[in-house]
């Protein structure tokens, strides 16, 4: 298990400007407050900006990522706790710095898959916090 | 499954996923037939319960973004 701290050092060495972007009906909900509250100490050795966005047609907390106007592919639904925070961590690092995404992962039959895709797909992934 | 979505998504744009913590949306979880995690429910397709290999993953979004043959 990654500890806060380990994440707390792998923001601070982000490159580039990133915002987080909290969306919420009410920011004065309790979940709210504690997601707010537990990304500004992730963030608070960096220049990673924590915003609330209200909506009030939100039902509990959506987390969404942005590099200046390039966001993320990613939202995660739910104040991401335990491995997912480690989740939300890298993902900030796959869109401060795209390189990092191109590792063995994807071997060429993977990427010619998935190359030119006639038309977008959203998945829904359901985890439960570890 | 968490990194492997990441980082794929990354990779190739017209890929977009929600992580969705079921302890909080329960309604929601359950709803996609939800009753262990990691799930992934792709528009079209059966969940998929468990961790997908990247090779199975790509295959089932692959599936999804292609249009049937006549």
């Amino acid at each position: 298990m990654i500890s806060l701290e380990e994440l707390t050092a792998r923001v601070a060495a982000l490159s580039g400007p990133a915002t987080i972007r909290v969306t919420s009906s009410d920011r004065q909900q309790s979940d709210v407050l504690a997601t707010i509250d537990m990304l500004e100490m992730l963030a608070a050795e960096s220049s990673l900006r924590i915003v609330h966005c209200p909506d009030e047609a939100m039902v509990g907390v959506r987390v969404t990522l942005a590099v200046e106007s390039n966001v993320s592919p990613i939202s995660f639904w739910g104040t991401p706790s335990g491995y997912e925070l480690e989740g939300l961590v890298y993902a900030l690092e796959c869109l401060t710095q795209p390189n990092r995404a191109t590792d063995s992962i994807e071997g060429p039959h993977i990427v010619a898959i998935l190359n030119d895709l006639p038309r977008p797909v959203c998945a829904d992934l359901f985890v439960t916090p570890t | 499954m968490v990194h492997l979505v990441i980082k794929i998504s990354q990779n190739h744009p017209q890929l977009h996923f929600r992580i969705i913590q079921v302890d909080q949306f329960p309604t929601w979880a359950q709803s996609a037939g939800v009753v262990s995690t990691p799930s992934l429910l792709i528009a079209g397709q059966p969940l998929h319960a468990g961790n997908l290999s990247p090779t199975q993953l790509a295959f089932y979004l692959w599936l999804a973004a292609t249009p049937p043959s006549s």
